[in-house]
């Protein structure tokens, strides 16, 4: 009896742990074309909003598309929801950036999530080209692949101060060349296509993420409160406004950042040692004739925020980076990278950048960022505080004074400022 | 009677002035600490020498006590024709008074039971101040380039000739004292107190009190503040990874932040705000590499030194080392710092960074300030989870934010990974 009981019992398991592989499924195939029904609103006060914030808003679903009795904004536990995540409809059709900008972007109104608006249904990026196209599953793999295809040709290059590339200079991403990162900004997947390439523990980061930013309207992003940006954020906005990139023999460095500085150092020759965890992790490369070949690994778990997706300790990448010049003779560099994580993602993703080089320009400096905020969580939210906060840290007012003045020297007597107060006397 | 009125009350005005500016002279005659006992004990496990203090209970034998010094003090601002005598500090040097406190030198009854340092050390105050004539970073700076341009130069590298300076360096401090003063471990409190404006005396004097009377350090890092350009000249410059360019030169090191330091060779200073570590452009005259930097944010040394303005700028100039045999071992390094509004006159250091030999291994770590210290009642106090200002930066802390305020009550789905139902129908 206990035999046959096990037998079906076991199929029964086997069935639930394929399903619960991968609860999200790749997104659905029917894509309701927001034709008719949807009108496209024009959001107040967007009119100087960057592109990607100018969000295709309708105020339902497409024609012919029935809205889910329950969906994020209506939802009241969203945990409990978890059969819905891979439905484009739960999320109202947003993209993770829509989700994460749905208040500052007038899409939702105060006190009622469920006048959010819809994002664009038809709106995606294909599943297929984000995940890695490469076999390897492990970076270690793919790394010691590409080093062995470099030895099998005589390599690796080995590059002196004379002969180093001259990759030296200021470069800013180029997002007409190339598209294959946009994924990673959030900004051209529903939220369902992003969802089927985590594994469920990071499913369920993510849908958290998606709600406490677009239903409760507590955006975290790490840089507001000084936390640490986190490797992946080199791969949204720190390479995108620009970096720099200084070449030596031994050491390629990246240098750039928004709302902390990203330096990524690629140490030429060597191998990963670092007994700990690194904000952005520790980096080994070698030179394939003058294309660049890295692998990162030692990479601290962090989350990209903005609705996004956390990763693990375990991530690491493997990356290219090869010299272009463009029709114009415009120099750049192409750049590949395969991100694993297997505690985070279902299977390798991947994703291809392409940076130009700037003209020099004399006046051009990196500013080196000190992340002073006074954005506290007050109840839960983001709130910027002020002088009456106890919070508030006044830092160009010399904040160490100001905690022995209000805490050692109240009722003191002062000297006053300038001329002594004798001198003062004699003219009155 | 008004013109002979007026005249003696410029001349007064004037001797207040004169007097005014540096009310802290050279330091006192220091007395020998003939006779005196040491105090019993002293910090000895593990801690680096400048921690371990000389220490007395009173001054030097023949030495009377003044009556009133920092540590009884209730309120220095009043004492200020003291502040140039090295017995109102106890002849504590500005890092024993830091150090007061965690090197258990306060005594059973503090504060006025703090102990004394060694009254017969000091470095000299006319190795601190600057030996050159310039009275700006710009004037001296072109002093430096007119200089190379009369031999030729300024001298263009290409990536083949480059000088090798490339690799990891560490602070050799037994080559070069001539920085050490800047660590406030070697000078009595008035030599330094000597070299500042009025002002900054006071702001220093200040910190003295309130770190080696009230025991509230606020070393910045501490609380992840800026650590500030001038943490890089006593510290934060010590273990450096150089990098060199022919159109940059980077100097990579940190303690509790990250110092990144560079070069642009040939440029100019374009930048319109105050940066954290300033704005530096330099030069090559042959194998010295002349540097200025300008566009730095005021901010303070901490540790019981001085604050620094936003007029702060610094000249230097980096020198290949060699040993006896010729071979490289480092750079020197010379800064000649300008700060009208902080110093009364420009100042001076020296040091050495020694390259170290190839070490496959060896990494800059990336520095990431987290901290959970906060002040509570004026004091650094190490806050706890139960304080409500504590932040678990490892165990993601935007989703506790999210669960504490949203979350409240939930069912959750099991974190084992098997459903529900099914490890129900395993019951």
């Amino acid at each position: 009896m206990r035999t046959r009981l096990f037998v079906p019992l076991c199929a029964l398991l086997a069935l639930i742990a394929l399903t619960w592989r991968s609860p999200t499924a790749p997104l659905s195939t029917t894509v309701f074309a927001q034709q008719q029904g949807g009108q496209l609103q024009n959001v107040p006060g967007q009119g100087q909003v960057q592109a990607r914030m100018i969000s295709p808003t309708f105020d339902g679903p497409p024609a012919g598309m029935q809205a889910l009795p329950l969906d994020l904004f209506s939802s009241k536990n969203f945990y409990k929801d978890q059969k819905l995540w891979s439905d484009q409809r739960y999320f109202r059709c947003n993209t993770p950036r829509q989700l994460t900008d749905i208040w500052t972007a007038h899409r939702i109104s105060e006190g009622s999530p469920t006048s959010a608006k819809w994002g664009d249904c038809k709106a995606d990026y294909p599943r297929a080209k984000i995940v890695s196209p490469y076999p390897y599953k492990t970076a270690k793999e793919h790394y010691e692949a590409l080093l062995a295809a470099a030895k099998a040709k005589g390599g690796p290059t080995v590059y002196t101060k004379a002969t180093t590339p001259d990759w030296d200079g200021y470069y800013t991403r180029d997002a007409q060349a190339d598209h294959g990162g946009d994924w990673m900004m959030g900004t051209v997947n529903q939220a369902p296509t992003i969802l089927s390439v985590l594994t469920p523990e990071y499913q369920t980061r993510m849908v958290q993420q998606n709600y406490h930013e677009a239903v409760n309207n507590s955006p975290q992003w790490n840089a507001s409160f000084c936390y640490p940006e986190g490797f992946l954020r080199w791969w949204t906005q720190a390479s995108a406004v620009g970096f720099g990139v200084m070449m030596t023999p031994w050491n390629v460095q990246f240098l750039g950042g928004t709302a902390d500085n990203f330096i990524r150092q690629v140490l030429i020759g060597k191998q990963p040692v670092q007994k700990v965890p690194q904000w952005y992790g520790e980096t080994v490369g070698f030179w394939d004739g003058t294309t660049l070949v890295t692998w990162t690994s030692n990479v601290q778990g962090w989350t990209l925020t903005h609705s996004m997706f956390d990763f693990s300790d375990k991530m690491e990448t493997v990356e290219t980076y090869k010299p272009v010049q463009d029709a114009n003779g415009k120099f750049g560099l192409d750049h590949e990278v395969v991100f694993y994580d297997p505690d985070a993602f279902v299977q390798p993703l991947h994703a291809t950048y392409h940076y130009v080089r700037q003209p020099d320009d004399p006046n051009r400096r990196y500013t080196y960022i000190e992340c002073l905020s006074n954005l506290r969580d007050t109840n839960g939210r983001p709130t910027q505080t002020t002088r009456d906060d106890p919070r508030y840290v006044d830092y160009y007012g010399r904040p160490w004074a100001q905690n022995w003045e209000k805490y050692f020297e109240v009722g003191w007597d002062k000297p006053q400022e300038g001329l002594p107060q004798d001198v003062l006397s004699l003219f009155k | 009677m008004k013109a002979k009125f007026l005249v003696v009350l410029c001349a007064i005005v004037a001797l207040i002035a004169l007097t005014w500016r540096s009310p802290i002279g050279p330091v006192s005659k220091a007395f020998a600490q003939q006779g005196v006992q040491p105090a019993a004990k002293q910090e000895t496990t593990g801690i680096q020498p400048r921690m371990v203090s000389p220490t007395f209970a009173g001054p030097p034998a023949g030495t009377p006590k003044l009556p009133i010094d920092l540590f009884s003090s209730k309120n220095f601002y009043k004492d200020r024709a003291l502040w140039s005598d090295q017995r109102y500090f106890r002849c504590n040097t500005p890092r024993q008074i830091t150090d007061i406190w965690t090197s258990h030198r306060i005594g059973e009854k503090p504060p006025t039971t703090a102990a004394w340092g060694d009254c017969s050390i000091d470095y000299p105050r006319a190795k601190i101040v600057s030996p050159y004539p310039y009275k700006t970073a710009r004037e001296h700076y072109q002093a430096l380039l007119a200089a190379a341009k009369a031999k030729g130069g300024p001298t263009v590298y290409t990536k083949a000739t480059l000088p090798d300076w490339d690799g990891h360096y560490a602070r050799d401090g037994q080559a070069d004292h001539g920085g050490d003063w800047i660590g406030g471990a070697v000078n009595q409190a008035p030599t330094i107190l000597s070299l500042l404006t009025p002002e900054y005396q006071t702001r220093m004097v200040q910190g003295n009190y309130h770190e080696g009377v009230n025991n509230s350090p606020q070393w910045n890092a501490s609380f992840c503040y800026p650590e500030g350009y001038m943490r890089w000249w006593l510290g934060g410059g010590g273990n450096s990874d150089v990098m060199v360019t022919t159109w940059n030169v980077q100097f990579l090191s940190g303690l509790a932040d990250n110092f990144i330091r560079q070069i642009l060779i040939g440029k100019e200073h374009v930048q319109k705000v105050p940066q954290w570590y300033g704005e530096t452009v330099g030069f090559w005259d042959g194998t010295t590499l002349v540097a200025w930097t300008a566009n730095v944010q005021g901010w303070t040394l901490t540790h019981s030194m001085f604050d620094f303005s936003d007029k702060m700028e610094t000249v230097e100039t980096y020198k290949p080392a060699y040993d006896a045999s010729g071979k490289y071992v480092g750079l020197d390094i010379e800064g000649v710092f300008y700060d009208p509004d902080a110093f009364a006159q420009p100042l001076h250091a020296t040091f050495r960074l020694a390259r170290q030999a190839d070490d496959p291994t060896r990494r800059y770590t990336y520095v990431e300030c987290l901290s959970n210290l906060k002040n509570t009642k004026g004091m650094p106090t190490q806050i706890t989870e139960a304080d409500p200002r504590y932040v678990d930066y490892y165990g993601r802390p935007w989703a506790q934010n999210w669960e504490k305020y949203f979350e409240v009550g939930w069912d959750k789905p099991q974190s084992s990974g098997v459903p529900q139902d099914i490890l129900d129908s395993l019951k």
